[in-house]
């Protein structure tokens, strides 16, 4: 055994080293200048996150974001380690989950403020408003100290835009009935700044599948059919603000209201008719930020936010089972966080982070329910740099949840999640090993919720567990052109796991039930012959099992999760300097996922499927108009994640966007 | 040490998954069908339907639960993305199934009905009874080699679109085709739905439960048996079941004159226990004239704790059920045996949770014993009847995939040809021998079903 442990560390060692000498004869890399202008070397260097640079984290630019029809699914779909659920096109629910966690592990915000959770009613993130999005960090092993929940999913990160003088207006044709209009300005200046824009989006999504009728034995009922009732009509008003207050002060401010309107479209054997639902989430945050030494050695960061959502099902024939002809999600949050960053040393930084929450889930329809929570955190972050190689990080918190149907106790869930990590390097080359013990405690909805076909269970315990990953980092500007190499492997291991069962009356409860382990490695490699052209395949291996003791099914590999995914990606981007044809980008991408077990007796299947994707884009008028085209799915391959919820053939988008100036 | 054998196997994996890009999932395999027990006056044996509600699985046992095939057939293969090859909402007729061939009703959301061979485990016909919405068929009794019956508790909400397509009815089907050929319907009010489940064939007609649900199923009507023609499509007569709602267990007694009715009473209903019981119905001689009455069993109120749908008689006198347990109240499912004369219910077993338990199934005279599935053990439980209704044994059945059992049924070998095969049993106190007399040997084809269903 400790032979092979050795191969093991040898391997590692060697490609490490081997790949040093590759890059020899190197130059420094550069990267991202202040206003984002690509110049050699930082492409293939990928963005650096600005919460934790320690962690496994892949960013996401705005220039990624702005395909016309693209889905927050799609584009996380191209993230090594994240695991996306979709049910549908435009509008369908979708969740997505990390290295194996569950989606409910997974959080998401935006502008600081977690979209996905209890209040929200569902971990959907075809609810994410992509348009005036900046980018998207996601951290893969262990989520920042920004983040309210240290789940073992890590946590995904949408950061708006920063308010700029200018104005814009744009449309969006395609496929399947989709077609959406778009309107922003904003006036800035090293003061101040404000950004306000509306946006309306909606989609027939009357596409067509393969209806084998229920009988797979029997081919000759098969017959193509149009989804129905999968129509979907999404609303969202931003804005966005920042305000300096006299020296070293700044106010950010962020509101969004997103209003969706949609059919329930059902299984795609027996699809629904008439069933809807209308969902609105109202997100307030004002920020703080302000300046306590000179020098830059402290901030403080007050952040107070407020989410509301809503959604009203309304199903006057009784296809979603809900129990009635209508029902209610009503939830809320209000929250208040103080951070501040002091450098105690120049190489010691601390965070200390307090955080006070209030959420309540409101239910009526089928029955009448109200759930509160009260959350309090105090912990801290800290980053030593021991020596200008060696640095260690770490993550300690204490958490309260205070959780009831009536009045919510101060602190009956006492969980104190925490994480340690080692450093050897800089960003660019560096070998990370991180440790960490993380809790969730199970969502309102897990505990009292009440859905069509999910009832909770006010018993259950919070999920606890532990995450280690060992991350290599590589990057040099070579003769041939600038490289860049990361791979890390993971290991989780999750205990009391919400799982769900299925009751005899045919609803599904949660339950926690054992222990779960998954070990998996990411690797991500970009490459730039030239300053135009870049190269990059991102691939993810996973083996996430099922080790509860006295599990009674053959199968230990847990269903929906791909035990690889690879995407090989190609992106062209020149800037011409020319009046009429004055920047182009083009990216062709595959998106492959090898087939993957949808039941935990692995009987049933997904076959591996795969997705080509191209996106043009190109701007005239000295990039003040650009057209952007994308075609997902290219091959028309067949495709879906859950069983009963088809996923669009080839899908063709087109839209035209005006700023000035 | 053994941990740290598995991370390296694991790592080892993950270099030979990014090496060869080969990750692929292998589903389970069904293995080789076992050789089929001989035939009894039971039948050759038990189908026993596992699963875990996402996926299922079927095992073949002789009628003493021996196992003979761990997974003859199951829901393993690729899905097209609108199904599986067999969801995890599969249950099996009341009655017998003929000609080595087992009948698996899909119930949601597939709305099939399935026949595979006993012998190579392979699907030899398959017919869709949704006409176009979710259908939801409980229950499938043959009455000929070209009739049978489907009854479906859904009603459709847009019908019109294409024949037979009301819902909440009993399709006639063409089982040598398979296709549809007519319907029986029955009247609504509107707001309640007549919502027909299982059904057992008896001299003279198809007896079917009407669950009589709204459409929300949060309220409900008394249930009521109503007897179906097998010639024509009509009803015959009908009972109402005062008192008693939510029925969903049928059983018919040895002597195929009495029924059993097991009532779980409306879970919405802040007094689930004031309607539910097990109703004891006896047939007329000329079973086309109705019962005049019904007499109840009070089980759920003696156990404080609804009843469940799996009932089987014993012996004509006792009954072996179970009743729910509750999962926010703390009580657990219980095995019940219920003795008609005197009305005394005996708790046998139990489980340390709720809706564990699902199906019950008696095989005397053939044996002297009744299988229970039991989720919680992944195993038949075995009680014997003459050992004073003790839990003997229990026997896993699928081992290969690790379902639970969850709904047992009867298959027989071929009968064309062989009217030997109903012949009367040798124990003198076998109620079956009345039935030898019948000259019909279609009829004692399916006499033999109901008399081997009565054991259920």
């Amino acid at each position: 055994m400790k032979v092979r442990a050795r191969y093991v560390l040898g391997l590692t060692a060697f490609v490490f080293f081997s790949d040093c000498l590759v890059f020899a004869q190197e130059k420094s890399p550069t990267t991202d200048d202040s206003l984002g202008v690509t110049i050699e070397g930082s492409r293939v260097l990928g963005r650096t996150p600005s919460r934790e640079n320690t962690a496994a984290t892949t960013v996401i630019g705005k220039d990624r974001l702005q395909s016309p029809g693209l889905t927050g699914a799609e584009v996380l779909r191209t993230v090594p380690g994240v695991f996306v659920t979709d049910a549908g096109a435009a509008g369908g629910v979708s969740t997505a989950s990390i290295r194996g966690a569950t989606a409910a592990q997974t959080p998401i915000y935006l502008g600081g403020v977690r979209i996905n959770d209890d209040v929200g009613g569902t971990a959907d993130i075809s609810t994410i408003p992509l348009w005036l999005v900046d980018r998207i960090e996601i951290y893969r092993g262990h989520a920042p100290i920004q983040a309210d929940r240290l789940g073992i999913g890590g946590a995904i990160f949408l950061d708006p835009q920063v308010p700029t003088t200018k104005i814009g207006l744009g449309g969006q044709l395609g496929s399947f009935g989709n077609r959406a209009a778009w309107l922003f300005g904003g006036v800035a200046d090293h003061q101040m700044g404000i950004l306000v824009g509306m946006r309306q989006e909606h989609s027939d999504n009357d596409y067509s599948f393969t209806n084998d009728n229920g009988t797979a034995f029997n081919p000759t009922d098969d017959r193509k059919e149009s989804r129905k009732n999968a129509d979907s009509t999404t609303s969202d008003i931003w804005m966005l603000g920042r305000q300096k207050i006299g020296e070293g002060t700044q106010i950010r401010l962020l509101v969004n209201h997103t209003e969706r309107d949609q059919g329930v479209p059902g299984l795609a054997l027996t699809p629904s008719i008439a069933a809807r639902v209308n969902q609105r989430r109202e997100i307030a945050a004002v920020t703080a930020v302000s300046e306590c030494a000179k020098n830059n050695s402290c901030e403080i960061e007050s952040t107070t936010s407020a989410l509301f959502s809503h959604s009203n099902y309304s199903d006057p024939e009784q296809e979603l089972h809900l129990g009635s002809s209508t029902a209610h999600y009503d939830g809320q949050r209000v929250e208040q966080s103080l951070m501040a960053r002091v450098l105690i040393s120049p190489t010691f930084t601390l965070a200390p982070v307090f955080r006070l929450a209030h959420e309540s889930l409101q239910i009526s329809g089928p029955t009448e329910l109200r759930a509160l929570r009260e959350f309090a955190r105090m912990g801290s972050s800290f980053r030593w740099q021991l020596t200008p190689l060696w640095s260690v990080h770490g993550l300690f918190t204490g958490e309260c949840n205070g959780t009831s149907k009536a009045t919510a106790s101060s602190c009956d869930q006492p969980i104190a999640p925490m994480h340690v990590g080692v450093q050897m390097g800089q960003t660019n080359r560096r070998v990370v090993l991180n440790i960490g013990r993380y809790a969730r405690i199970p969502t309102l909805g897990e505990l009292y919720g009440i859905s069509s076909s999910t009832r909770g269970r006010d018993t259950l315990e919070p999920e606890r567990g532990i995450t280690a990953d060992l991350g290599i980092t590589n990057s040099a500007i070579t003769k041939i052109g600038p490289l860049y190499a990361e791979i890390f492997l993971f290991s989780q291991w999750v205990e009391n796991l919400v799982s769900y069962e299925r009751s005899s009356l045919g609803y599904f409860r949660p339950y926690n039930v054992g222990s779960t382990r998954t070990i998996g490695a990411e690797a991500t490699t970009r490459y730039s012959p030239a300053q135009w052209l870049l190269f990059e395949v991102t691939a993810t291996a996973v083996d996430p099992r099922d080790t509860t003791q006295g599990r009674r099914l053959a199968n230990d590999i847990l269903p929906f999760r791909s035990r690889l995914s690879a995407i090989p990606r190609v992106e062209v981007k020149h800037r011409w300097a020319n009046r009429w044809f004055y920047e182009t980008r083009a990216e062709v991408r595959y998106v492959y996922q090898s087939n993957r077990f949808v039941d935990p007796a692995g009987l049933v299947t997904i076959p591996s499927q795969g997705s080509l994707d191209i996106e043009l884009a190109s701007s005239t008028l000295s990039g003040h108009a650009t057209f952007r085209a994308r075609v997902q799915n290219m091959l028309d391959q067949s495709r879906f994640d859950a069983i009963g919820y088809p996923l669009p053939g080839r899908m063709i988008f087109g839209s035209m966007e005006a700023t000035f100036p | 040490m053994k941990r740290l054998g598995h991370t390296v196997r694991n790592l080892v994996w993950l270099f030979t998954c990014f090496g060869s890009l080969s990750c692929d999932v292998e589903p389970t395999s069904q293995g080789d069908p076992g050789k089929l027990p001989p035939q009894t006056q039971c039948g050759r044996g038990l189908v026993v339907i596992n699963s875990d509600f996402a996926s299922t699985s079927v095992s073949l046992t002789d009628i003493d639960a021996n196992v003979v095939t761990e997974t003859l057939f199951s829901s393993s293969g690729v899905s097209t993305g609108v199904g599986t090859p067999l969801s995890g909402d599969v249950v099996l007729p009341s009655g017998m199934m003929s000609n080595d061939e087992i009948v698996l009703i899909d119930r949601f959301p597939n709305s099939t009905i399935t026949w595979v061979s006993a012998e190579t485990g392979k699907a030899i016909k398959q017919l869709s009874v949704s006409t176009g919405f979710a259908s939801n068929p409980q229950d499938y009794a043959e009455i000929s080699p070209t009739r049978a019956y489907v009854s479906r508790l859904e009603k459709n909400q847009r019908p019109g679109k294409q024949k037979y397509d009301s819902g909440s009815d009993v399709l006639v089907i063409d089982p040598s085709v398979p296709t549809i050929v007519d319907q029986i319907t029955f009247e609504d009010d509107g707001q309640y739905l007549p919502r027909p489940a299982r059904m057992i064939r008896v001299e003279g007609g198809v007896l079917l439960l009407l669950q009589r649900f709204d459409l929300s199923f949060s309220k409900a009507l008394d249930s009521a048996i109503v007897l179906l023609s097998e010639k024509e499509t009509k009803v015959l007569w009908s009972l109402e079941l005062t008192g008693l709602a939510n029925c969903t267990g049928l059983a018919l007694a040895p002597q195929n004159k009495r029924i059993a009715v097991a009532c779980t009473g409306v879970f919405a209903e802040d007094n689930q226990l004031a309607r539910s019981g097990i109703a004891i119905v006896n047939l007329n001689e000329d079973s086309s004239v109705p019962p005049p009455q019904f007499m109840t069993l009070d089980v759920a109120k003696t156990l404080k704790q609804p009843v469940g749908p799996g009932l089987s008689f014993a012996d004509e006198n006792n009954l072996v059920g179970f009743v729910f347990g509750d999962q926010d109240g703390g009580s657990n499912d219980k095995i019940y045996r219920a003795e008609i004369s005197t009305q005394k219910t005996t708790e046998l077993s139990h489980v340390s949770s709720a809706f564990k338990i699902w199906d019950v199934r008696c095989t005397t005279p053939c044996s002297t014993l009744c299988m229970v599935t039991n989720a919680e053990k992944n195993a038949l439980q075995l009680i014997d009847t003459e050992n004073n209704y003790k839990v003997v044994r229990t026997v896993e059945v699928d081992t290969n995939t690790g379902l639970a059992p969850r709904v047992l049924g009867v298959f027989l070998d071929e009968i064309k040809g062989k009217p030997a095969l109903i012949s009367a049993p040798s124990s003198p106190q076998h109620p079956a021998k009345r039935t030898t007399s019948r000259a019909n040997a279609s009829f004692l084809q399916h006499r033999l079903f109901d008399l081997c269903h009565s054991w259920e």
